[in-house]
């Protein structure tokens, strides 16, 4: 009974998640076509206005900036035995953005996905 | 006399013509290669199933760098004292002869590139597709007939992954992971079939879940050179969706 309590309690506590400043929670596609621009914003501009992503970087230098908000359940309920059975199963409310940068560190594409 | 004056003198002295010397001898450095008994399992499950999966599809294998894409893969076809280079087309594959069937059982197909070099993949292909596009079913058999034929793929399985291969069908578990290479740096991925679409979330692409690094990307193909390539399927394996579904690949550069 104690071991589904912290279950829950750390459940709760982490009921979304999110990456980067918190401005991904209300970012509308039309606010991200006017903040980033192909071609001309940077990695360092786009971090400015969006704090710091999870960044993978590739072989030949380009690389993704990713953030994700998440709200219930949180994802790392994904990876717990059986719940995450059921939590990776639902339906959640997801919002993604992930940015493309190439080897100078220019943006040259971004996804924002609902 | 200096150094310099000897050796003058040792080259003046030496006769106007040196005979060629040939020397032969083969490195014991283990090498990239495949057994042509694996290539014909896959081909085997790829004959018995296609039907079912990707009736009109070709089969191929293909091969790409694992860690430097400046690496050639050099095939050879090799049994006995037979030597003969295999031809591969401009993605890096090619085909399983019928009368492979036919080669004694220490044929292999061997790369002059040291173990670990090399990504081998089944690659099924329904011809006549749009550029950038594969088809689900031609995914779902490029899975079958490796995890249930030749295991060409670098994996990591442990037992409970063989005892969920026999229980039931992996390619569509949950539990197993599964992707494929696309053809040139990816950057987005997205299913439709009949005016349905989805978007792949990006914590499948390029195995971005997975992280910068990780202990076991050393017992994986797709985390080094190929990784701006690699698309993984999600969890569900997209089950919900019709074999002739289509992956529009959307390319990192225009």
């Amino acid at each position: 009974m104690k071991r589904l309590f912290l279950i829950v309690l750390c459940a709760g506590l982490a009921s979304c998640t999110t990456a980067g400043n918190g401005r991904m929670m209300t970012l509308q596609p039309s606010e991200a076509g006017q903040l980033l621009q192909p071609g001309k914003t940077t990695r360092a501009e786009a971090e400015h206005l969006l704090g710091a992503g999870t960044v993978l970087r590739f072989d030949s230098g380009w690389s993704t900036t990713h953030y994700v908000y998440r709200d219930w359940p949180p994802r790392f309920l994904d990876f717990v035995p059986v719940v995450g059975l059921v939590s990776s199963a639902m339906d959640t409310s997801e919002t993604e953005l992930v940015l493309l940068f190439d080897e100078q560190g220019l943006l040259r594409k971004f996804k924002l996905r609902r | 006399m200096s150094a310099a004056a000897w050796l003058i003198a040792l080259a003046l002295a030496a006769p106007a013509e040196l005979l060629p010397v040939e020397v032969q001898g083969e490195s014991t450095a283990s090498r990239e290669h495949k057994t042509v008994a694996d290539l014909l399992l896959v081909l085997d499950v790829f004959e018995r199933e296609k039907a079912g999966l990707a009736p009109r599809a070709e089969l191929r294998i293909r091969v790409l760098p694992r860690r430097d894409l400046a690496d050639e893969p050099a095939l050879e076809l090799r049994h006995g004292a037979v030597r003969q280079p295999i031809a591969l087309d401009a993605l890096g594959r090619f085909a399983i002869p019928p009368e492979w069937r036919q080669l004694p059982p220490d044929a292999v197909v061997r790369s002059r590139l040291l173990d670990g070099r090399l990504a081998w993949a089944v690659d099924v292909r329904t011809p006549g597709l749009p550029e950038r596009a594969r088809r689900l079913g031609d995914l779902r058999l490029e899975c079958r007939a490796d995890l249930y034929g030749g295991a060409l793929a670098r994996g990591i399985k442990p037992p409970a992954f063989h005892a969920l291969r026999a229980a039931t069908d992996v390619c569509t578990s949950r539990h197993v992971a599964w992707g494929f290479f696309a053809d040139a740096p990816v950057f987005a991925a997205q299913i439709h079939d009949d005016g349905r679409r989805a978007e792949l979330p990006y914590r499948w692409m390029h195995g971005s879940e997975m992280g910068q690094t990780g202990l076991l990307f050393g017992l994986l193909d797709w985390p080094f050179a190929q990784r701006d390539h690699f698309v993984v399927l999600p969890p569900d394996k997209w089950k919900a969706w019709p074999q002739d579904a289509l992956i529009e690949l959307e390319p990192m550069t225009p």
